[in-house]
């Protein structure tokens, strides 16, 4: 338990000590919405768009998830640097339980998660957001921030431990965005057609975003608690057992 | 044993030039299909954008005064003009590449001019930008733009808004 505790730690300071790696995942996010908020402005007037009070509401959900795809990037990056100069080996060489050291990856990706949760709300506060689920929303949308981080780091530290290489793994960055940019992270679902329309409906990303869009734009309810929770839990599910499955190939090719 | 320099032919600098010029633009393009890696994002961003932004955001044409009823057309022109301008930091990332590797010091000391040293970069890119232009407008035809009103061509030469 303790030696989980100090991997989580050293992940958590990994991320505080390297802000060039960080910070992209917290900017670009605000970017996005600020983009958005000004050139979408008008669209929430649409038919079908979902009732809102500013485009920035039904913003913040694609920011979070957003950042949070994109700092999981940088902690499954993270394990691959450390397996690419050595630092997991030695992991490998102290009495520490190895799943430990998996476990305090992922369990420092979800401490950075709902930090980014946290930071979009308190930055877009100030600019008009409202989350109609209240303080419990929003605590709720946190946790769910760390679960979804913690979820999407499964799949990327089973890339890491898989091909040992950084490079690889930020290469997965491309299909994140066809990830994003084909579900309704930026835009609603009920306003699209034909083919983009039926790639949304299946892309759990889709699912994702709209369980925390839930809570700010319509408030607290079971079923926007359950999605915002149990999507990213049971997604969580699969890709923690992925990526266990990598580690014991790797520790079975030494 | 007796070291041979082949003399340098001063006689026509212009035709030094294009020479010149010709031979590193040709070493340019020779790295998109060696280099794959480098070239293959500036390709495939803007037309990655062109078909997701027209999907995902279709319905902003029907925004009151939209000056477009194919959110494709609204998009494509955007997606060249990105797809240009990543084309053209491929000469910068290249030119730091020759720069770091020393082999723009050896191109220093070849005898020509300085500037037929940049004319062969800009010609590579020149050639590039085409390449990502038409790739990024064909994709665009095929994913539904359309030629507009009396303004065509115009902006960055593909498609006019529809009034």
């Amino acid at each position: 338990m303790s030696a989980t505790a100090a991997m989580s730690r050293r992940s958590v300071m990994a991320f505080a000590r390297q802000p060039a790696l960080v910070v992209p995942a917290l900017i670009f996010p605000l970017f996005f919405a600020a983009l958005g908020s000004s050139s979408f402005g008008r669209a929430v007037r649409l038919p079908n768009f979902p009732k809102v009070h500013s485009f920035l509401d039904f913003a913040l959900a694609g920011s979070i998830i957003q950042g949070v795809l994109f700092g999981s990037v940088t902690g499954g990056a993270a394990l691959a640097t450390d397996i690419e100069h050595g630092f997991f080996d030695r992991l490998l060489a102290t009495p520490v339980s190895r799943i430990s050291i998996l476990v305090g990856r992922l369990a420092g990706a979800a401490a950075f998660g709902a930090f980014q949760a946290l930071f979009f709300i308190v930055v877009l506060l100030p600019f008009g957001v409202r989350i109609k689920g209240g303080v419990a929303g929003a605590i709720i949308i946190v946790l769910a921030g760390g679960l979804t981080a913690m979820a999407v780091g499964g799949f990327t530290a089973a890339m890491a431990l898989k091909t040992g290489s950084a490079e690889a793994v930020q290469g997965s960055f491309p299909l994140l965005f066809v990830a994003l940019f084909f579900s309704s992270t930026f835009f609603p679902r009920q306003t699209m057609q034909g083919a983009y329309r039926r790639i949304a409906d299946i892309n759990p990303v889709s699912h994702l975003v709209e369980g925390v869009r839930g809570l700010v734009t319509e408030g607290l309810t079971a079923g926007h608690v359950a999605a915002a929770l149990l999507i990213p839990a049971a997604i969580g599910v699969a890709s923690i057992g992925l990526s266990l499955l990598a580690l014991r190939a790797r520790l079975a090719s030494r | 044993m007796t070291a041979t320099v082949t003399p340098v032919d001063t006689t026509a600098p212009g035709g030094t030039v294009v020479r010149s010029a010709g031979a590193l633009a040709q070493r340019g393009l020779r790295n998109i299909r060696r280099l794959p890696s480098a070239f293959f994002p500036a390709l495939a961003m803007p037309i990655f954008q062109t078909i997701a932004f027209s999907g995902t955001f279709f319905a902003i044409t029907k925004i009151p005064g939209f000056p477009t009823d194919r959110s494709v057309n609204w998009y494509l022109p955007f997606a060249s003009v990105m797809g240009s301008g990543f084309s053209g930091l491929g000469l910068g990332f290249s030119t730091i590449r020759d720069v770091e590797s020393g082999f723009f010091d050896r191109l220093r000391m070849a005898p020509t001019p300085r500037w037929a040293l940049i004319a062969g970069s800009l010609i590579t890119a020149w050639v590039r930008v085409v390449i990502v232009l038409t790739a990024v407008v064909l994709m665009g035809f095929a994913f539904g733009a359309r030629r507009g009103g009396s303004g065509w061509p115009t902006g960055s030469g593909t498609c006019a808004p529809r009034r």
